[in-house]
């Protein structure tokens, strides 16, 4: 599978695309010549505002990646990551972490938690008499994760299961 | 980014912009309009200081834009039948790849397989093939999440080499 992906991959990016007319330079050229009087004004981000953005971002990916991690660690059964240049699958170790793609100059850019199966058992009652049930529900993680530098994506996908025993209101 | 001329941004992106434009309208001509339009609106509003990746995110989304726009204005979505590009000689207009001559029949052939993808995976293979952008960059420039720009990639490339290889079996009988 993976080398047939890149050797799709290669075989698209060894075609060049056409470029367009020679004419069609010289009218862009023309527009923004006409419209040079009305003087191009870029919007300046400023600093305070791209480091306060820059903050939050970062302040989340530590919420996430604590709120979620600990808990892929215990249960994690296995870990799929797809890989790429472009993109392949393979399967690694579960010992292998989102930590080690951070240090190898990763970031998180996406996240995404799907419930794959959840069921509730019968109503039972606990020790002090309170009604309660058990709730087992069985999740997806997957956090796609990028290297801007070396253009490489890696997906991990970490199945996770969860059994909460939650009390139950009765009316 | 350090600042560029918008010549040089131009001579270095404007063949694979024009690729990324025939996604969304089969003539060459409708093309480029959409090209010179989209440049435009970008180069004059363009945000000084963005990181490079970014810049050329926000250029290929401005193209999109553009192209989705012109699509509304002439009153139809195009609809891209598979026959029109399988006739046997594509001629220059309608050609999205230059090659040499060994290479023509390869280039054809992969021009019709990506033809046969929905639009949604042909905006997301031009962007990573030949845009050379990352998944968070296909993100903005589409407007959808990295995750999603990855699933749409993943199944395009499948639905791509099942096209190539019906492709190949109808060449070769």
């Amino acid at each position: 599978m993976r080398e047939t992906d890149k050797s799709i991959e290669a075989q698209l990016a060894s075609l060049a695309p056409k470029a367009p007319s020679e004419k069609l330079k010289g009218r862009i050229a023309q527009r923004l010549s006409n419209e040079s009087d009305r003087e191009a004004s870029p919007k300046r981000r400023s600093r305070v505002v791209a480091f306060a953005v820059l903050a939050a971002a970062a302040s989340l990916a530590v919420v996430l990646k604590f709120s979620v991690t600990p808990e892929v660690a215990e249960n994690t059964r296995g870990v799929e990551v797809a890989q790429n240049t472009k993109l392949e699958a393979e399967y690694l170790a579960p010992q292998l972490r989102e930590v080690e793609f951070v240090a190898n100059g990763f970031e998180a850019v996406d996240r995404v938690r799907e419930v794959l199966a959840a069921e509730e058992s019968p109503v039972f009652l606990l020790e002090n008499g309170q009604p309660a049930q058990s709730v087992y529900v069985r999740y997806l993680d997957t956090v796609l994760m990028e290297n801007v530098d070396t253009r490489t994506s890696v997906m991990i996908a970490s199945p996770r299961e969860e059994y909460r025993v939650v009390p139950v209101v009765t009316y | 980014m350090a600042e560029e001329n918008w010549e040089d941004l131009y001579d270095r992106t404007c063949g694979r912009l024009l690729l990324f434009a025939r996604q969304y309208v089969s003539n060459a001509e409708d093309a480029e309009d959409i090209l010179q339009e989209a440049f435009v609106k970008f180069w004059k509003n363009r945000e000084i200081g963005l990181k490079e990746e970014r810049q050329i995110a926000r250029l290929y989304g401005c193209v999109r834009w553009v192209a989705l726009d012109w699509l509304k204005k002439n009153g139809r979505r195009e609809k891209r039948e598979m026959s029109a590009v399988n006739d046997a000689a594509l001629n220059d207009q309608g050609k999205w790849f230059s090659c040499p001559v060994e290479k023509e029949e390869r280039a054809e052939a992969t021009q019709v397989a990506l033809d046969g993808l929905s639009e949604s995976q042909r905006e997301v293979v031009a962007l990573k093939i030949w845009g050379e952008l990352t998944f968070d960059a296909i993100g903005e420039a589409l407007g959808i999440s990295p995750n999603t720009a990855a699933s749409r990639y993943r199944y395009a490339l499948s639905a791509l080499k099942s096209n190539l290889n019906l492709c190949a079996y109808a060449r070769n009988g």
